[in-house]
């Protein structure tokens, strides 16, 4: 009878452990499944290609004119995309001069981005970098491309090209950020802040942030409780601290319907790889 | 009690590769993979221009004649942007990190000239440096990898 006893008690507590062990086996595998995307160092797709997508998306920027424009890439398997997103990625690209190490200055564009850290993966750091750099590791070869109003374009680049850039950058991360606060920031609530920044002249947090809330539109992320829940716990890049019950945070279709509604913008569309263009 | 219906749901539910695909996956990909792109693309830059390295972009539209920013300048520029006038490419494919043989190249010079400004030195040391100098001077014309870890190894 005690047998009996003492076997089922070491039978459920083997369970428990074995559900644990299963449990942090598996956060820990969906914790590579994000780092995955944090830390490719090989092209996913042919790198001929992506290297005349580039380029092509470049050309097709310079030939609408766009000085500077909002670019986004598809940074996870199309399949894996939660309802409504998108594209993963969001940054700024600025036509510029950029001069070579050959010594020539040849005309092309920069793109100014947030990137995580990649060995602190709840830090973030700028990086200017170009075309072909931001679509080294898209799973799907389109790009997002919101090109703004003339006006708004020109406040953009006043505002890249000043110190208050580099003010707007919040470096504590989560891929989640709340874009109504300064708790995180993550790529795409960056973009948003810049461009805040640029339409109402100021990097005061708080007054940024006050017109996010009372003008921006953000994405509800419907994401599992529990993996919500070992998210939280074990991966250092996503935290609901900044969050209330629901999550909500920014995209770039979010920022294009921002801009589209306040009049903001000449152009918003998707360049695909063969070269046509689609609406967002 | 936690039955296998309960670990199954675990299971489907934490291994689903949707959870965190999020909008921030605003990933050091891009910068980390530059490393390798230079050696990757290069094989394909027939198709898509000859890839080099950017250094510092500078926006055009706010450039100075000194390569710092100007608000008279940018304004200049602005008004013919008004009209949306198509803007030139160049047909290069620009990276932030040098192809892998200048990546080398300037981090051979880059070493030769830490140590020979090093104030500290005493003679002894500079004889060293001259003779490393003159050897990297001979590695840097010819090159290889395999000559670069014999230099480092020295």
């Amino acid at each position: 009878m005690i047998n009996n006893s003492l076997k089922s008690h070491l039978k459920q507590n083997a369970m428990k452990n074995g559900v644990f062990l299963l449990s942090v086996m598996l956060t820990l595998m969906m914790s590579s499944v994000w780092a995955g995307s944090a830390r490719i160092e090989k092209s996913i797709l042919d790198p001929d290609k992506v290297s005349i997508f580039a380029k092509n998306v470049e050309k097709y920027a310079a030939a609408q004119g766009a000085r500077v424009f909002i670019i986004a890439r598809v940074g996870r398997p199309p399949n894996d995309l939660p309802k409504n997103i998108k594209f993963t990625h969001t940054a700024i690209a600025v036509y510029s001069a950029i001069p070579l190490d050959t010594g020539e200055t040849v005309n092309g564009y920069a793109i100014y981005n947030l990137y995580q850290t990649e060995d602190k993966l709840d830090k973030s750091h700028l990086v200017v970098d170009y075309p072909i750099d931001f679509f080294w590791s898209a799973y799907d070869l389109k790009a997002g491309i919101i090109i703004p109003s003339m006006d708004l374009q020109k406040r953009l680049l006043e505002t890249i090209a000043s110190e208050n850039y580099k003010d707007l950058h919040n470096p504590k991360y989560s891929a989640i950020s709340n874009p109504f606060n300064s708790k995180f920031q993550n790529c795409t609530e960056f973009v948003l802040d810049i461009i805040n920044a640029a339409i109402y002249q100021t990097t005061d947090a708080k007054r940024l942030k006050r017109n996010a809330k009372a003008y921006f539109k953000p994405q509800r992320l419907k994401i599992n409780k529990l993996k919500l829940f070992f998210g939280n716990i074990f991966m250092a890049d996503i935290s609901t601290k900044d969050h209330n019950r629901k999550i909500y945070t920014s995209t770039f279709s979010t920022i294009a319907s921002y801009l589209e509604r306040n009049a903001m913008t000449e152009d918003i569309l998707i360049y695909n790889q063969d070269g046509n263009l689609t609406r967002l | 009690m936690i039955n296998k219906k309960t670990i199954l749901s675990l299971i489907l539910t934490i291994s689903s590769t949707q959870v965190f695909a999020v909008p921030g996956g605003s990933a050091q990909n891009a910068s980390t993979a530059l490393k390798h792109s230079g050696k990757a693309v290069s094989h394909t830059a027939a198709s898509a221009g000859q890839l080099v390295s950017g250094v510092v972009a500078v926006p055009l539209l706010v450039i100075g004649s000194a390569g710092s920013l100007s608000a008279a300048a940018g304004e200049t520029l602005w008004d013919t942007a008004n009209d949306r006038q198509p803007l030139s490419i160049t047909d290069k494919t620009i990276t932030i990190d040098p192809m892998p043989q200048q990546a080398l190249r300037k981090s051979t010079q880059q070493h030769s000239c830490e140590l020979s400004s090093n104030p500290d030195h005493s003679t002894e040391q500079s004889e060293s440096v001259n003779s490393k100098k003159k050897q990297q001077t001979q590695l840097t014309q010819t090159q290889t990898p395999r000559q670069f870890v014999c230099m480092e190894a020295d």
